[in-house]
């Protein structure tokens, strides 16, 4: 099978359920294994059956790759797994390997028990998928077997995310997943290596029109909310997901408080999934950025110097806080329960997340000044707080992916995870700009491309020192003394100029045993076994 | 003495066995060990130096010999010996010479050798000897060029210099080091490409274009290290210019002013093609994955200052403007081979200083600070990105961000507006003490432009006062300098809080508070701006400042002394007497309790003051009870004060001394700037002078005047660019105008001392000199004659004095003697260019002796309401009052009447017999002769003094004065009305 086939099973002109089937050089594999959080029908998962040799994924695939422990890129994985059997080999992150579990724990309970859906997996499939895993480590090449290489390079976006780099034999593919090109307070900004020759990237799309400036501003608008609530002794509630945008929240606030000497002013994590995490992100420190990683002899960033746990008790506590409390749309439990008792105070500040679904408190408080907000049937609550909405993304902006494309120049571009219209303008940005063949394919699309063939030659070892070495018959003499002028002219030294006219040159042979072969040029005839003839002119 | 010769025969025995007799593994062993037994010895300074020179020879022996294996150890052994003994230089350098010649071959060996030779040399200071050993020249080095030794090859890139080589052969084995498969040789060349300084001499442009060229194709190299090396290149080159050859300037530019000039030059050429071509090069690379890559990138662009506005302005964004889109296609004119989309600007800054490492962030501001002088939007967009990099998590990067702001402060570009300030102020709390103390500094400079912005500057300062005591001595002296640069504000802010510094009702004064003295140096600064009307409110204020006396003064100690401010504060308190009421009007009851001069509060702050006052003057004996001051004391601090004024000069002087290189190369707007601050400074003096040093302080204002002229005069002469040179017009009048105030420099004073006399004479000298070159501002033959009397009269106070003429006193005195007949401007060109080059500017020590000649002229109950009478066509008298001051008997004075275009000149006579007097006055009723056919008019009278030294002939036909006139007062305007 010539050329690179992708099947895009997932996050195809949309945003969810990440999931790439890349076949190669007689390899197949999936990157990525994505649920997709809207839907809760069997559009909710990839479909799987569309894989070639369906009845048995194990033989059908080589591997999978799981870029970030982001549900949408690994929310499918134990269903994968345990349920539909796939017993093959697959690759993460150490860091996502760690915190895969937390997600997707938290996420079953959330299902099951608070919504009492069916079980799609149980906690038990968890344990035994993860167990499957091979973490790896940045830049440390894999061999998957004898043909397939496998590669991470730090993509930034959130602690542990990748993207991978994939060769077998002459082509060789990067599949970026989620990545942020810009680093933040806690996460450095993605980084991957740059003669990597490659036939095809497939990069995510989400910003695929914004272009994004300074993110100091949106940190100054946040600090600058936040201190002014505290200065008049208000309470600040930060709604928050787990990981990721906490820790980032917390160590700008945490630095800020150090710099502004608010130490009489209390940071709380609310109890549960943030303390957990944040042992983890202690634990993980090398994934960070390298701030963190500098300080870190002197001090774990993540010990965060102003943050305590928070106590129930304390919610109607006086004086100023700042509390940071899960989940992070106020869709439900600690961060409502304070949202109830904080709102209605004008004193107080309420942060909400970039992006709040539809039908959760976030979302009401986000669509326009909302006085009163109906929590069921008994309650009702008067919001008279501020509300700040922050503008926070870890994902890169249009002008992140142009960069990166620019910067791997392959030779071609599949844009996935992102929303149609504005993908098919950066496909036509990227193919008029760069000129580099682009595609934006819909879920269950198949791309074929081209891929690259090398052919390998034999060099002789006076052709290799011929390269390695300068060669004195490089440097070419030119006495510039004209004749006439010189002989008139004594008094003028000729100047001697040289010209350094070094080329690895050589000259290609095929050898006997039909193996092509560089070789320089005094060795030609000998291989030829020809003699060397002179003409001389009478 | 005795282990030492020991040691030493054993090494020679095992040495000269193993290069006599028998060479084995076993014999090499020992005799590794020899030679490190030899080394010892070397490096112990208590060996003989016969034992040295015992082991120097059978050094050169082994060398002699062929066992090359150990022979790396023996040059090894030589360069110790060069290093650690002065002694046998030349044996080394000799042996080692004839050895590496005699090996022909380009191996590591003679790399070796030849490093000891350089080893020796520096080591003995005679560089001349290789550079005349012709043989160490282009042969070897080319044969160690070939070498297949990478280490030779870097070697011998890093010493190129020593060889006696052409520049054009190092450029171009240079450049054919930049394909070198190893990346350090490549980047060794990059910089041996940098570091030739001659290139600004070379000729060919399609040298320098090639290395240009090089240095672009590497910007891709896969090593980091040459990638920032070739970034380095790229931006030396791309000043270069190609017309820059043809320019006189490169080829006197001192090396240190290289890339100045060429970028001055560029400026002129007036081609930013080539440069904005670059500066997108540039940008490309600050995406590099390699961090020192980046930072070099960055620094880089901070050096194209010329680089066009429009392209700086993108690389304020990330998103592409629409103008922007439309000048694509125009940019790249040069550089053909490679492909510059100009969109690699936008964001470029923006990038770099969300880099992910701290070192690029300060690069990128540092930068961005250099940029900033070029255009004043950029400046400002520039502004709204570096007050953000105050929140930045890095200590040194705040820092950096704050130094940057107070750079552009100092040139005038730091505009920050009200959305700043939050940003900015929040630093004045930071933990950390040299931010708050560079945030302050910043602050000093800052112009708050309206009153919101001053009031949160000043709260801040406030609330930074509050969380850091041990700042108070700073925040004192920051509130001070706002203070005075923006009086009005600051009065109204006084006024305010006047509550928090009125002592309370409870009848206890806050002198405890910092925040309040806080408030009183803002009072005080305020008061000085305002001296002549300060409002019996700020008095009042003022008052209550001398409690704090000690502390605030401290603060104060670079602005006055303690004596003096405490004698500024009584002198303010003596006026207290005046109603207060017109300030408050209905609020009156609150204050008119302190009017009371026995009331307790006053005495209070009485109280406070006398430990200070004992202190300072060793007296106790201070009447407390009344609620004036001791004359006395207060005369006593007035006399502090006439000395610190003198003590004061010196400084500025030395300043003004200082802007004389800054003005030789035309940095026009800084020297504007430092004489500014002299200026400012001279008029702070003068708050609290008297009449004693009146005269040096307007001395010392004439002189900073002059220089400021100088300033601007220079820019017309050597100019950084060329396109002011064609405004001839207002250079006449500059020069005009400088020469007027040397006229009173020289002319309005006197007890000059001989040494301030020819420093005058000879700046006066040297604006001849500076007309001379340009003929459009210069009768010839007038200058000429100037020049030669000036001359003299330098001749002659030299001789009285007994000094010796400067340099370019002499000079210019044999350039007048030889002067060529024939009127050949070049020639004046060339020689007033050598004779500037003489000149040097140094400081101006003054004497305390310096008498101000000036006079005030008044007409009584004169002024365009109150008319004199007169008759047209008829004389007028005008009943002058004149004050002279400090005129001497042989000063000529006259007094000059002009109307419209008619002047009249009056000689004044008056009794020369009363000598001491420093004082005069007169009454001295004047006819003016022609008065106009009209129903009004007004005429303007000045007093001048002739200046009897100047060549000028006035042919004026009233029988005016026979030179110039220097005026010692205004001109008062004399209106008249017909009678009717
Ligand atoms: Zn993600």
């Amino acid at each position: 099978m010539a050329g690179i086939e992708c099947l895009v099973l997932g996050a195809g002109q949309e945003v969810g359920k990440s999931c790439v089937i890349v076949s190669f050089g007689g390899k197949r594999i999936m990157f990525d294994c994505g649920m997709h959080m809207g839907y809760l029908d069997n559009r909710r998962y990839p479909d799987f059956s569309r894989i070639p040799d369906s009845s048995d994924f194990t033989k059908s695939l080589t591997c999978i790759i799981v870029t970030h422990f982001h549900l949408d890129h690994i929310g499918a994985l134990p269903y994968f797994t345990e349920v539909c059997g796939y017993d093959g080999p697959i690759y993460m992150t150490y860091p996502t390997k760690a915190l895969a579990p937390l997600m997707l724990e938290d996420y079953r309970k959330v299902m099951v028990d608070r919504r009492g859906e069916e079980e799609q997996f149980t906690s038990e499939h968890i344990t035994t998928c993860l167990k499957k895993v091979t973490a790896v480590d940045l830049k440390q090449s894999i061999k998957v077997d004898d043909d397939l290489e496998i590669r991470a390079y730090y993509a930034g976006h959130v602690i542990g995310a990748a993207m991978f780099y994939a060769k077998v034999k002459d082509s060789a593919i990067v599949y970026t997943g989620d990545y942020n090109m810009t680093p933040d307070r806690h996460l450095g900004a993605a980084s991957i290596d740059k003669f990597l020759h490659l036939d095809l990237v497939i990069t995510e799309s989400t910003y695929a029109t914004t272009v994004r400036d300074s993110k100091y501003a949106r940190e100054r608008e946040f600090l600058k909310v936040v201190h002014e609530c505290v200065a008049k002794g208000g309470k600040v509630l930060i709604p928050t997901f787990a990981l990721g945008r906490a820790q980032e929240l917390c160590i700008l606030l945490d630095d800020y408080w150090e710099r502004m000497n608010l130490k009489n002013v209390p940071i709380y994590f609310s109890a549960g999934l943030t303390l957990q995490a944040n042992m983890y992100y202690k634990m993980l420190i090398g994934w960070t950025s390298q701030k963190i990683k500098d300080s870190y002899a002197t001090r774990n960033a993540f010990d965060f110097k102003h943050v305590r746990s928070f106590e129930r008790s304390m919610l109607n506590a006086p004086g100023p806080c700042v509390l940071f409390a899960t989940p992070g749309m106020i869709s439900g439990g600690f961060s409502l329960e304070v949202f109830k008792q904080w709102a209605p105070s004008e004193m107080n500040l309420v942060t909400l997340p970039g992006y709040c679904v539809a039908g959760t408190i976030g979302h009401k408080l986000m669509s326009g000044k909302a006085t009163k907000i109906k929590i069921d049937k008994k309650t009702e609550v008067d919001v008279r707080c501020k509300i700040h909405q922050l503008s926070f993304s870890p994902h890169t902006d249009s002008k992140g992916i142009m960069d990166l494309v620019k910067f791997l120049s392959p030779k071609h571009v599949i844009l996935v995870h992102g929303e149609k219209p504005k993908m098919a303008t950066l496909k036509g940005k990227i193919s008029s700009e760069l000129g580099i063949k682009c595609y934006d394919p819909a879920n269950n699309d198949v791309v074929h491309i081209p891929s690259s063939q090398y052919v390998k030659i034999d060099a002789s070892e006076a052709f290799v020192h011929n390269c390695i070495n300068p060669n004195p018959k490089h440097f070419e003499s030119k006495a510039d003394n004209d004749s006439d002028m010189g002989a008139k002219d004594t008094a003028s030294m000729p100047v001697k100029e040289i010209e350094d006219k070094r080329v690895a040159e050589g000259i290609l042979v095929m050898d006997k045993a039909k193996r092509p072969k560089a070789v320089h040029q005094n060795e030609l005839l000998a291989m030829l076994g020809v003699e060397e003839h002179t003409i001389e002119f009478a | 003495m005795e282990t030492e010769r020991l040691v030493w025969e054993k090494c020679d025995r095992e040495l000269s066995c193993y290069t006599n007799i028998d060479s084995s593994d076993k014999t090499h062993l020992c005799c590794l060990k020899a030679l490190a037994s030899v080394r010892a010895l070397i490096v112990n300074s208590s060996t003989s130096d016969e034992t040295i020179s015992r082991v120097l020879d059978t050094l050169v022996r082994i060398l002699h010999h062929d066992q090359e294996n150990i022979h790396h150890h023996v040059l090894k052994l030589l360069s110790d010996l060069a290093l650690h003994r002065d002694l046998s230089h030349t044996t080394i350098f000799d042996t080692v010479y004839a050895y590496a010649l005699g090996r022909k071959d380009a191996s590591p060996l003679t790399a070796e050798a030849l490093a000891v030779i350089v080893t020796s040399m520096e080591r003995s200071q005679s560089f001349s000897k290789l550079s005349s050993s012709s043989e160490l020249s282009e042969n070897l080095f080319l044969l160690l060029c070939s070498s297949s030794s990478v280490s030779v090859r870097s070697w011998i890139i890093l010493n190129a210099k020593r060889f006696n080589v052409g520049t054009c052969l190092l450029v171009t084995v240079f450049l054919g080091f930049t394909s070198d498969p190893y990346p350090y040789v490549r980047r060794a060349a990059l910089d041996g490409l940098v570091s030739l300084k001659e290139l600004a001499n070379v000729q060919k442009h399609d040298l320098i274009e090639s290395c240009y060229d090089r240095a672009v194709e590497l910007l891709i190299d896969t090593n980091e290290c040459v990638r920032s090396a070739a970034t380095r290149v790229t931006i030396r080159y791309d000043c270069y210019p190609e017309e820059a050859a043809d320019l006189p300037q490169l080829k006197e530019s001192k090396v240190s002013e290289w890339g100045v000039v060429l970028a001055t030059l560029y400026n002129e050429v007036g081609d930013k093609g080539w440069l904005d071509a670059v500066f997108i090069q540039v940008c490309a690379m600050v995406r590099d994955t390699s961090v020192e890559v980046r930072t070099v990138a960055f620094a880089s662009l901070g050096q194209m200052k010329l680089v066009s506005e429009d392209l700086l302005l993108q690389t304020l964004s990330k998103k592409i403007t629409i103008h922007f889109k439309k000048r694509k296609t125009i940019v790249l004119c040069t550089s053909k081979k490679f492909d510059l989309p100009a969109s690699n600007v936008a964001g470029v800054f923006v990038h770099g200083l969300e880099d992910e490492f701290s070192e690029v962030r300060k690069s990128t501001c540092i930068s961005l600070g250099k940029l900033t002088i070029s255009y004043v939007q950029f400046a400002e967009e520039a502004l709204n990105l570096l007050m953000d990099m105050l929140n930045d998590d890095i200590t040194e990067v705040r820092l950096q961000c704050l130094q940057t702001m107070y750079h552009m402060a100092t040139l005038d570009c730091l505009k920050v507006q009200q959305l700043h300030m939050h940003m900015f102020l929040s630093t004045l709390v930071d933990s950390n003490t040299l931010i708050r103390c560079a945030t302050r500094k910043v602050l000093r400079l800052m112009k708050l432009t309206n009153l919101d912005m001053f009031n949160s500057a000043i709260n801040g300062l406030l609330t930074n006062l509050d969380s850091y005591v041990e700042d108070e001595a700073d925040i004192f002296n920051v509130l001070f300098k706002i203070g005075r640069g923006h009086s009005n504000f600051a009065v109204n802010f006084v006024k305010e809080t006047f509550d928090e510094i009125e002592p309370s009702c409870e009848g206890e004064l806050r002198i405890d508070k910092a925040r309040v003295a806080a408030i009183l140096v803002l009072a005080i600064a305020a008061s000085l701006t305002h001296e002549q009307h300060i409002s019996s409110i700020l008095r009042r204020v003022l008052t209550y400042a001398i409690p704090f006396l000690g502390r605030i003064s401290y603060s104060l100690r670079d602005v006055m002394s303690q004596d003096t401010l405490f004698a500024y504060l009584s002198y303010c308190s003596r006026f207290l007497h005046s109603p207060i009421a017109e300030i408050f009007g209905q609020e009156e009851h609150c204050f008119s309790v302190v009017e009371d001069a026995s009331n307790p509060y006053s005495k209070e702050i009485i109280k406070h003051v006398t430990p200070l006052h004992q202190v300072s003057y060793g007296t106790s004996e201070i009447n407390c009870q009344d609620n004036s001051w001791d004359p006395s004391h207060t005369f006593s601090s007035q006399e502090y004060q006439q000395k610190e004024a003198t003590h004061a000069i010196g400084p500025v002087l030395k300043i003004v001394a200082d802007t004389w290189p800054l003005i030789k190369s035309g940095c026009t707007d800084e020297v504007c700037r430092a004489l500014r601050d002299c200026k400012e400074e001279l008029a702070t003096l003068s708050v609290d002078s008297d009449e004693s040093d009146a005269g040096l302080l307007a001395f010392a204002y004439q002189y900073v005047r002059s220089m400021k002229l100088l300033g601007k005069v220079w820019m017309h002469f050597y100019p950084p660019r060329k396109f002011i040179g064609s405004r001839t017009g207002l250079l006449d009048l500059l020069v005009e105008k400088l020469d007027m105030n040397l006229r009173r420099m020289r002319y309005g004073f006197w007890g000059f001392s001989v040494e301030e006399e020819l420093h005058i004479l000879e700046f006066i000298l040297l604006i001849c000199v500076l007309r001379l070159s340009k003929p459009d501002i210069c009768y010839r033959p007038t200058i000429l004659k100037r020049l030669r009397s000036t001359l003299s009269c330098v001749e002659h106070l030299c001789q009285k004095g007994s000094i010796k003429p400067s340099d370019f006193a002499r000079e210019l005195n044999s350039f007048c003697q030889e002067e060529s007949s024939d009127d050949d401007g070049l020639y004046y060109a060339f020689s007033s260019k050598r004779l500037v080059e003489l000149f040097s500017l140094q400081q101006f020590v003054l004497g305390e002796k310096l008498k101000h000649i000036k006079a005030d002229l008044s007409v009584p109950d004169n002024d365009s309401e109150n008319p004199l009478p007169f008759i047209a066509g008829f004389p007028a008298a005008i009943p002058f009052e004149i004050w002279l001051h400090n005129v001497c008997s042989e000063d000529r004075l006259w007094l000059k009447l002009t109307v419209e275009e008619f002047t009249q000149y009056v000689f004044l006579t008056f009794d020369k017999h009363e000598d001491n007097d420093c004082l005069k006055k007169v009454a001295l009723n004047v006819p003016f002769y022609t008065t106009p056919k009209a129903a009004s008019f007004s005429l303007r009278a000045c007093i001048g003094k002739e200046c009897l030294f100047d060549d000028l002939q006035m042919a004026k036909g009233l029988g005016g004065p026979k030179h110039e006139l220097t005026y010692l007062c205004n001109e008062k305007e004399v209106y008249f009305v017909t009678r009717s």
